[in-house]
């Protein structure tokens, strides 16, 4: 019975810290179950997938609702996303659990040092003028030529940009859904600044579309964890409702609290678990 | 086109609200049960005992059936998308959605025979 309430609380804590700190659930949920609970990476992979899908689920609803997210740009750079997971969950079962570990300590120490670039830079860099190599969205020249003549560009184009260089999002999106489907996360590290600084999508855009494909990403490497018997759902369960509550509670705590401090102790933080988990990488 | 969106955006927030429910459902009863979230094995996935297990509140049967409904709860979502782009006359849109859900049928038959 306490396990399965550590479990909860542990996810809780995850759900909070991820929603204020914009992280998804995983680089945490993978911590907390390997260095916490001692359950084995792929194990602790699988499970932290399902918490992905659900927070990912969650919050893309509403970032639809509002207008934020782009569905277009998401259907498109998920059809890579979702094969690389395809790739990562089949690579996943081949690959050494310490391989799996170092990779992860790898993820950690990048993610805390983006967060630490992040609150030293307090004014986000402009993404570059969406319209500079071609011309700007069907609808600025006053008409809108149909679906059948407008570029690919112009049909995933949301309000105000309209997304470049289509070729090295895709081949970043694969690159994402490998490492999602490897270490369990939702990959947000890397696609939200692809979509911003390679593409041009604004953040907040970047963001959302980002959370959208989450889980589609996320399912696609759960099937094969899940068909391959790498799902507990002893452990999924009572993590994944942990997750759910936390990341509810955090959205609603994040604009009532100054995270930067709180950014900062998390830098230290990842950098511990990253420690921990090369430690575990290295035998 | 905003429909499309909206549509979408219903799906996702019913489906997560179901899936967690159940998962919420399955952890209360494993917790009520006494058995520890670590225990080894872990039951496996049976679909035909399924309805079965539920009737009899089989705590595993609950977590099953949430994992199904999140997992399954993004793709319902693309489904729904493909659909709406094709009716809005977006076949391009709507090849894209297809082919994410060739891609996650690879996964199936990928997962299924390597299990």
């Amino acid at each position: 019975m306490i396990v399965g309430l550590l479990l909860a609380v542990g996810g809780f804590g995850a759900g909070v810290f991820g929603s204020l700190l914009g992280l998804g659930g995983g680089i945490l949920i993978v911590p907390l179950l390997t260095v916490g609970f001692g359950v084995p990476f792929r194990e602790a992979v699988g499970v932290s997938l399902v918490c992905v899908i659900v927070t990912s689920s969650a919050a893309a609803g509403v970032y639809l609702e509002r207008h934020t997210a782009n569905l277009r740009l998401g259907m498109l750079l998920e059809v890579f996303t979702a094969t690389g997971a395809l790739l990562g969950g089949l690579v996943a079962f081949l690959l050494p659990e310490r391989v799996l570990a170092g990779l992860f300590a790898a993820l950690l120490a990048f993610t805390a040092y983006s967060m630490l670039r992040r609150s030293r830079a307090h004014v986000a860099r402009p993404a570059p003028p969406a319209a500079a190599d071609g011309p700007g969205p069907a609808g600025d020249t006053g008409r809108d030529p149909g679906p059948s003549t407008r570029s690919l560009a112009d049909e995933v184009a949301g309000p105000g940009y309209r997304p470049r260089r289509l070729g090295a999002g895709a081949g970043g999106s694969l690159g994402a859904g490998v490492m999602s489907a490897l270490l369990g996360v939702g990959g947000g590290i890397v696609k939200v600044p692809l979509m911003n600084l390679v593409m041009g999508v604004p953040l907040k855009a970047a963001t959302a579309t980002s959370n959208l494909m989450i889980g589609v990403t996320a399912a696609a490497s759960a099937v094969v964890y899940l068909l391959r018997g790498g799902i507990d759902p002893y452990l999924a369960g009572p993590t994944a409702v942990g997750v759910f509550a936390g990341a509810l509670v955090g959205s609603r705590l994040a604009a009532r609290i100054d995270v930067r401090v709180l950014r900062l102790l998390f830098v230290g933080v990842l950098a511990l678990t990253a420690a921990q988990m090369a430690m575990r990488a290295l035998g | 086109m905003s429909t499309i969106e909206t549509r979408v955006a219903r799906i996702l927030t019913v489906g997560t609200r179901i899936a967690v429910a159940l998962l919420a459902t399955g952890s209360i009863l494993l917790v009520a049960g006494g058995t520890s979230p670590l225990a080894r094995p872990w039951p496996p996935l049976d679909p035909a005992s399924l309805p079965a297990d539920l009737l009899a509140l089989q705590p595993a049967a609950f977590l099953w059936l949430g994992l199904i409904a999140t997992i399954a709860t993004p793709l319902l979502r693309v489904a729904a998308s493909t659909w709406g782009f094709w009716r809005a006359g977006e076949r391009r849109m709507a090849a894209l959605g297809l082919a994410v859900l060739v891609v996650i049928a690879l996964a199936v038959v990928a997962g299924s025979l390597a299990g």
